[in-house]
Formats: C-alpha cells, structure tokens, sequence
C-alpha cells in the first residue's frame, strides 16, 4: 500500500468496482426493489398495487404449504452442507492423487452439471417410472418380480427420490475444490512426507485445512441452489404428492401462474433472501472465511 | 500453454462475430419443419411498425408439437396474411413449450402492458380472462360485432351472451364452434376381450373394463399431472347423469365440493386407476398418449383434437388408426363448453391500426373458410356451417366416427377446465389426485381441500 | 509434466495402497453416476417412443436418426447453435473480465464498506431468477434492448455475479502478498499487478468460474425464452421444448435435441479443462 499515492488507489478501487456494481443494480437492485415493494402490496400483475402492510407475510405463517416448504428446504439445506459437499470435496482430494484415470473421471464427473436441470429432471423421471423404470428394473432383479414402487409420486419415497436427482452431482464442487489442491505447493507435501505423514493423514491435516475457504465457499454455492431449487421439482412432483416436496421456489413461481399474487410471491422471495442471508452469514463465521487461508 | 487458452477464446469470439453477422442476414431464415413461421419471417425490430403501409400484427402462439392445432395455426397464418396482404400481415412468435410457458410469459407482457394484440385460448385459464376484463385490458368488440352480419351470423348465441359484459361490451369474442369430448377406443382390444360395442352405462363399462383386464390389456390410460384431464374428463361425465350434478358444472368458480355427485365423481377416478398402468400415477399425459398409441392400453378420455396423432408414424404403428374407435362416456354423454367459454380476445396495447388488424383475425376465425377448416381438422362443429359431403370425404376415418357420435348425444356437460379455478385445478387436482389413488386420503377429504383451495382462491382474487 | 513425478512420491507409500483402493471405489461410483445417465440419453435418442416407454435398457431394435431429423427439421440447429455460442461465450469473456477485477479490489484493497459492498454482491446468489421475471423484462424493455442477444448475454452476466466473485475473491485472498510488494518496489502501477501479477497465477479460479458462468449460460432456459421472440435470437437448449409441450409427446427428438445440445458443451468443457489443468501445473505459488 505504501507506494501507491492513496488517492489514485482509490481511483483504480471505483474503476475496478464499478462494471460489477452497474450489473448488480440493474440485474439484481432495481428487482429487488420491486420486489420488497410489490411484497406489502396485493399486486396481481395489473396496474393497480394496492398497499396491504405485511399481511402478505402474516399470511405466509399460516400457510400450510409454506411450513411444509421450509421444513423441505431446512432437510435439504442440511443435505446439501453434510452429502453434497463433503463428498465433492472428497472425489476431489481423490482426485488430486492423480491415480490412473483420473483426467477422465473428472471429465465424466461435470457431464451431469453440463446437461440443464430440467433435462436431468425429465432422465429422473425415466429411471424413477414405476413400471419400465431403471431402477425398479434392477431392483426386480433383487427383491423379485413383484417389487413396485412409484418413487417420485409416493409420499414414502418422494422427498428421498426427488433428494437423489442433485445429491451425488457435486462436479461443481470438485471442479473448485480441484484447482484449489492442486495449487497447493508440493513442498508441503514432501515436508509432511519426510515427517512421516501417511497419505490419509496429509488429506486431514493438510490439504482439507487448507481448503477451509474453499469448502465454506462451497457450502454456501450449495445450501443456495438448494433455496432456489426449481426445475428438477417442477418437471418432476411438482411439489407433490401433498407438500411432500416442495418448497420456496416452487411455491412462489406457482403463485404467480397459477394465482396471479404478484405480491406474495414476492413477499416469499423477501423471506427466502433473509434466510440465505442469514444462513451465509453464519457459514461465513463457521469457516473463518473473511481470514485469509494463511492466518 | 497460454496462447493455446488464448487461441481457444478468440476463436470462440470470431465464431460468434461471424454469428451475430449471420444473424442480421438471416431475417428470412425459417424454421422448416411443421410449424415454419412464414408470417414472421420479417425482420422489423418495431412491433407494430407501419412501414410500407402494411401494419404488422403482433401475435404469440404456442408451438403446439404434434396435434391438430399445429396445423391449424399454421392454415391460420397463411390464410389472413393472403387475405389481407399489403394491408396486415401477422408477426407471429412461436413459443416452444408448455401451457405454463405461454401463460408465464404472457403475464410477464401483461404487467408491462406489452400483451400480444392477438389472445387466443383464454378458456385454458378463466380467471386470468376476467382480471384481463376487469382492468380494461381488451377492446370491446361490440361495434364491430353488431357492425358484421357475418360474424352474428356465424356466432353461437349462448356464447355471444356469455361474452357481453353486464353493461353490454364485449371483451372477448364469442365462439363460432365447439368441440365434443368422448373418448378414444381401441377396438381391436374390445373384439379380443368379447366386447361387442362400446358400454353405454357404467355398469356395463367396469363390466368392460374387468373383461379387458381378463383378456390381457390395461383398460385405460390416465395420467395425474397437468390437472389430470383424462381421468378428470371421464369422471366429471358422471355428474352429466343427474340434475344435481349438471347444477354443479354450470357453476362459475365453485366453493363447495364437499357435494355428493363430487364424492361419487372421486371414487369413480379412484376405481377407474385401478384399470389403468402404473405410471399413470404420478405420469403426464405424454405418458398416457403413448400408452394408448402403442397398443399398450384400451381406452383414452381425450378430445377430437388428438386424432392427428393416431396416424403420425411418429407414435403409432401403421395401421393404428383403423383399429381406434371414438366413443360417447357411459350415458350417451360428451363434454362441451357449449361455447360458454372466453376464447380470443384484442389487447389495448397497441396503436388502433394494430388492433383493428387483430379484429379481423378474430373475425377471420369467424369465416366459413377457417370453421369448415377447422371443423374438419380440429373436430370443432358449428351449427351454421354444415359439413359438406366432400368434407366429410375428407375426414379421417376417426373424425368421421367421432362426427356420427356427435349426432347421437343425449347429454352434455359443461368442461371442468373451464369452470374451476386454477389454484384448484392446478394445485389440488395435480398434487392431491396422487394420494387419494394412493389411499393416503379419502375422497372426502380431497373434496375438502378442493373447497379448501376454492375458498383461498374466491378471497384472494377479492384482493 | 516434470512437475507430475513431483506430486506423487506418494506413491511409494504403504497407506496408498489402501486410499487407492477405497479410492476408486469411490470413483466408480462418480463413473457410475455421471456416465449412465449420459449413455442412455444418447441409447433413447435411437429409439422409437414405444421402445423408450417399454423397457429401460433394452438397445434400440433399428438404430435409426430419425430423432435427429424431426430435431433438425423442427429448428434451425447450426443458427441455434451459434447463437447459444455468441451468448455463453461473450458472457464469460465479460463476466471473468469485470468480476476478476471488482473480486480483486474486494481481496486486496482496504477501503470503506468494503465489506458491506461485498455483502450486497454476494446476495445476488440468494435472488431465485424465477421469481425476478417481471422486473427483468421491464428493465430489459426500457433499455430497448428485448429480443436480442445483448439482453441475455447482461442478464446471464448478472446471473454469474455471485459465483464469480466468490471463487475469484477466495482464490485471490490466498495469494501471499509478497508477490504484490515485489512487483509494487519494482516500480510496477496498480493496473500492472492486477494484469501482470495477480491474473496469471490465479488461472485456476479464473477458469473455474469460466466453465461455469459457460456452462450456466449455455442451459438457460427460461429467461431465453421470455426475453427474446424471433427466431435467430432463441437459443439451442429451448429447442428441446419443442418435444416437451404438454400436448407432444415425442421423446426420440427430444433426447436427439438433448444430445446436440449438450455435446458442444462436453466438448469446450473437456477442451477448456486439459488447458488449465497444464498451465496451472507451473502456478502452484500457495502454501
């Protein structure tokens, strides 16, 4: 800092700032803007935004369907935090032993996140199906020729079955994960080689400290998609059978086609963005993430 | 290593240089297949423009895939356009995808006040109509309509009542025809199974579907998504056979299904998934369709509007559309909106050259060259415009059988698509319908939550 | 590749012989889970409907292309392509380029409200794009700008907002300072160590958030259909909606639809991937 004249500094912060603070107002705070206004008015998408205080949000709680849509979003929340990026994480330090085969199972991994949500929903359906699907097909060949079950639309099964269409997925992570190991100096590794550090023990002491940012980064990226999870429920159970599987997301897009309440479907978005700022918060605190790895 | 990285990203951007240049000379470019888009072929950035005095006219349709309304769509386009050449000239946008996408869009447009000048198929959500109305969103036709003898002429009259507003506008057009549903049969299966002709009371269809069973076949073909209309069509057809039940279909938006002819509807849709596959609960329509297509199945609650596919290679084998029958439900019954339904509409966002382009597409669909047209492929009848002798020539062996039905109806009923609202046909029948196959819940119980979702919908639309 | 022997004198440990084991047990699975799907999309677009519907594996009777053709006749593919092409590839350019800079300032620099503002972008990624559809559109609208490729490539670059800054501000934090302190003495000017310094050895987040904001970009859906009408301005993923319409029913095309569309993409990603995993072997500056 000492060399730079402090006021061209802060000439370059405003220059570098600028572009991605334009996109943000005019992508993100000019609709949210809208939308916290439109959240206390019963707006139905005509012209007329009648204001109605917060009885959109008193509404809200006494919504069935939102408790249920919470409840979804706190279980996959946590499956998102304890599955999906553990074992993201996982098949990257995997990964980065460079075992034979790795190049090209780390390739095979991202296909799935390359091909849209809504196309994996629609495979999911095809392996889901009770009579011709994948999995009751094999399946039949353990439990014998009567199994059955109707994974997606059977309330048993439907929240579990709807979890598996994005749980294993987890390219996203690894690819982050990834490159942050690899760059990773070698050094360290000799070091805690000649200490006498055994491969699994340099995965824990090491290399996933050493992650800690990258990992709270992935959390977050993960309990957030899991938030705005839309297609893969839409194009399979439609938040069904009863409220088996729904949430936020789901809820809110449906109260502007189906019911045209502009207004609550906002005030659902509102709620949705204190809780992800609420959860981001904390995971920014649980992992130390605003230190730089090297304190 | 990093030229290499480099080379890979020029490359991308002289690619899509050469894209974005491609794509301002390729105004013409169409989409060859079905639904190839003449009309829009025109590259004129403004909607509306009146650029060489011919006054562009807006309009969105759905690319409907495979099924007759493609083909009449398409007539549509290239009909008015000849028509009306040098004067108006549809600019058709073609919006691949569901219902839901062509209804989420056109709410986007609406609250901007962008809507298309053209609406169509307004019936396929009546609440989203009556706020259109109710906020003056759409040109009152009236002068126009008493201005057009034709077009009274051609116009059902208990539509042309049902489309004028108390103080005597008319926002949306009334219908010109209507369309009977029964459902599709696979009469090959029948014969195998000792049927002899399709049953004409519901004891004698379980009677039929138990033989069906016996002989091998799936009955029925159903599906629970997309508010269930197979199973919902056949099972709202037994509410045709009493007063009480003909009382509640002629209801606007109903409050109450806890109601007798509800229950007994319900149980009927239980029973009749237990002759149906497995993936019907829980399955789309496409689900259902294909089964039927395939030979899978015996039997499909659908509209006319499905014939196009019995002979498309595409999902029949050859030859499959000889072996399909088209049948009244049990009771000598069909469902029809009776042209009680809103159907099309002109939008007020645009200038007035504009809208009255879009009236004479309205009036267009009122002519005797798109109702026979219609009529023929679509199934769609008009009282005023009798099939001649060459149509009937020219109607597929099911339509001609599906036009014998028609004759020989006894009862009809009003559609429940058109009668309901959304939150009840859309939330309830497409999340709940589910479990009470699954005997989670009774159909008490599902009629509760129907007036549940019914009473939601009548305060919330009271703001 | 001289670096390769450097990372694995592992190898020559006891304990490896057990990770590799469990190791690959684990990364089977990754193969089971990630190549399966991908293989039967591709058996299904050979099929007809009623082999789809009626078994799960079996392979198709009579291998045909007519799944490709119907797909090909339906849309305008190649003009598709390029225009999903021009749209995901100028968003990356631009998204890494501005996000690379505002992510360094945010890494680096210390300044008032530093780290309100970086709050406030990074809520962006909370926003559920599904539920911004009417404010979108009309900002879209005012700026003239419906129905062409400039409105997604901006939308799709505020998409890609969050996930940027994010990999690009954690990946820059680690970097040692020093690096900065020895260019900065030498007499090097703030735009110089940012573009000199800081962006070459930070390939690895750059590319990262590369392949995602491309890969992002390229599977929009929704908002490629709402924001654009005419033909040369859809995209190539929407022509998968063609066959997904609730009155069609034609699962062959789709899947034939799915295949191309997706393929270009594997493609760049595999491309893209080998590229930064070599030159990131001579960036390994952490630790």
């Amino acid at each position: 800092m000492s060399k730079f004249k402090k006021s061209g500094k802060n000439i370059y912060i405003a220059l570098f700032l600028t572009p991605a603070l334009f996109m943000f107002i005019l992508i993100y705070l000019w609709p949210l803007c809208l939308s916290i206004i439109s959240s206390f008015t019963s707006w139905d998408g005509f012209t007329s935004m009648k204001f109605i205080g917060l009885r959109n949000y008193r509404e809200l709680f006494n919504d069935s369907k939102f408790l249920a849509a919470l409840w979804n979003t706190f279980r996959w929340a946590l499956a998102a935090a304890f599955i999906h990026v553990p074992f993201g994480v996982l098949v990257a330090l995997i990964l980065s032993k460079k075992m034979i085969g790795w190049r090209f199972v780390r390739s095979a991994f991202m296909i799935p996140n390359i091909i849209s949500q809504s196309a994996m929903a629609i495979l999911f359906t095809f392996i889901f199906r009770p009579d011709a699907g994948i999995l009751n097909s094999v399946l039949r060949v353990f439990m014998g020729p009567d199994f059955n079950a109707n994974w997606l639309h059977d309330s048993k099964y439907a929240f579990l079955a709807l979890t598996q269409i994005w749980l294993w997925f987890a390219a996203v992570i690894t690819l982050i994960t990834l490159s942050e190991i690899l760059s990773i100096s070698p050094e360290l590794y000799e070091a805690a080689k000649i200490d006498g550090a055994n491969v699994f023990q340099i995965d824990i002491f090491i290399n996933i400290p050493l992650l800690r940012n990258i990992i709270g980064t992935g959390v977050i990226i993960a309990i957030t998609s899991v938030f705005k999870m839309f297609d893969i429920i839409y194009m399979t159970t439609n938040g069904g059978p009863g409220n088996s599987t729904i949430n936020l997301a789901v809820m809110s897009v449906n109260a502007i086609i189906i019911q045209n309440k502009f207004g609550y479907a906002n005030a659902i978005g509102i709620f949705l963005l204190i809780l992800g700022v609420l959860v981001m918060s904390m995971t920014m605190r649980g992992f130390r993430m605003n230190k730089s790895a090297m304190d | 290593m990093k030229k290499t990285w480099l080379g890979i990203i020029s490359a991308i951007l002289v690619l899509s240089l050469v894209a974005c240049a491609g794509g301002q000379n390729s105004g013409t470019e169409q989409n060859a297949g079905t639904n190839a888009a003449q009309g829009s072929g025109q590259q004129s950035a403004a909607p509306s423009g009146t650029s060489s005095g011919v006054v562009k006219v807006p309009i969105m349709m759905r690319n409907a895939g495979n099924d007759s309304q493609a083909v009449i769509n398409e007539f549509m386009v290239e009909n008015y356009n000849k028509l009306y050449e040098g004067q108006y000239e549809l600019e058709v946008e073609w919006l691949p995808g569901v219902a839901e996408d062509y209804r989420t869009k056109l709410k986007m447009l609406n609250a901007s006040n962008d809507l298309p000048a053209w609406l169509y198929d307004l019936h396929a959500e009546t609440a989203f109509a009556e706020l259109l109305i109710q906020n003056n969103r759409l040109v009152d036709l009236k002068p126009h309509f008493d201005a057009s003898p034709e077009w009274q002429r051609m116009a059902i009259p208990e539509s042309v009542e049902f489309n004028t507003t108390a103080d005597g506008k008319m926002y949306t057009s009334p219908a010109v025809s209507t369309e009977y549903v029964g459902i599709f049969y696979n009469k090959e299966h029948f014969q195998n199974a000792g049927i002899a002709s399709f049953p004409e009371t519901w004891d004698d269809f379980w009677d039929a579907c138990n033989k069906l069973k016996a002989a091998g076949y799936t009955p029925l073909s159903l599906h629970t998504t997309e508010t269930g209309w197979c199973p919902m069509l056949l099972g709202t057809s037994t509410m045709a056979l009493s007063d009480e039940g003909q009382a509640f279909m002629n209801q606007m938006f109903p409050t109450d299904f806890n109601v007798p002819v509800v229950i007994n509807m319900l149980d009927v849709i239980t029973r009749l998934f237990t002759y149906s596959t497995a993936d019907a609960v829980g399955g789309n329509y496409a689900l259902a369709a294909n089964n039927f297509c395939s030979g899978n199945t015996s039997m499909i609650p659908n509209g006319p509007w499905m014939v196009a596919s019995l002979s498309d290679p595409q999902f029949a084998p050859e030859g499959f559309e000889e072996k399909v029958g088209y049948a009244m439900y049990p009771g000598k019954t069909m469902l029809s909106n009776q042209g009680k339904i809103y159907e099309m509409a002109v939008s007020v966002d645009h200038p007035e050259e504009v809208q009255l382009g879009a009236i004479e597409l309205v009036k267009y669909r009122a002519s005797e060259e798109f109702i026979r047209f219609n009529a023929v492929h679509a199934g769609y009848f008009s009282t005023v415009v009798p099939l001649t002798d060459e149509d009937m020539e020219s109607l597929s062996p099911v339509m001609r059988e599906y036009a014998a039905r028609v004759l020989e109806i006894e009862r009809t009923l009003l559609r429940y698509q058109a009668q309901w609202d959304p939150l009840t046909q859309n939330e309830v029948i497409s999340t709940e319908l589910v479990s009470l196959i699954n005997g989670t819940i009774t159909s008490e119980e599902m009629a509760t939550k129907m007036s549940e979702s019914a009473a939601k919908f009548a305060t919330d639309s009271q703001g | 590749m001289r670096a390769k022997t450097k990372t694995i004198p592992l190898l020559r440990d006891k304990t490896f012989a057990i990770y590799a084991v469990l190791g690959y047990i684990v990364l089977l699975f990754v193969l089971l889970v990630s190549i399966a799907p991908l293989i039967w999309v591709l058996l299904s677009s050979f099929k007809t409907n009623n082999e789809i519907l009626s078994s799960a594996f079996s392979l198709p009777h009579s291998p045909s292309l007519v799944g490709y053709r119907i797909a090909s006749d339906t849309a305008n593919i190649p003009m598709r392509f390029l225009t999903s092409l021009t749209v995901a590839s100028s968003t990356t350019v631009v998204s890494v380029f501005i996000y690379s800079m505002a992510a360094y300032v945010l890494a680096r620099c210390e300044f008032k409200l530093r780290n309100a503002i970086f709050g406030l972008l990074i809520c962006s990624l909370l926003i559920p794009s599904n539920a911004m559809i009417q404010p979108i559109y009309s900002t879209i609208k005012a700026l003239g700008l419906y129905d062409t490729k400039f409105a997604l490539i901006l939308v799709y670059t505020g998409f890609a907002m969050a996930m940027c800054l994010f990999l690009m501000k954690s990946y820059f934090q680690s970097i040692p300072k020093e690096l900065e302190e020895a260019a900065t003495i030498e007499g090097a000017g703030f735009f110089t160590v940012f573009w000199k310094v800081i962006l070459p050895i930070s390939k690895p987040a750059l590319a990262s958030s590369a392949i995602l904001t491309f890969i992002n970009s390229w599977n929009e859906l929704l908002y490629a259909l709402l924001l654009t009408s005419k033909e040369v301005n859809r995209t190539l993923p929407l022509t998968m909606k063609y066959f997904t319409s609730m009155f069609s029913f034609n699962f062959t095309p789709m899947f034939a639809a799915l295949v191309m569309c997706i393929a270009p993409t594997i493609l760049i990603y595999v491309l893209l991937q080998e590229q930064i995993m070599e030159s990131m072997v001579a960036g390994s500056v952490k630790g």
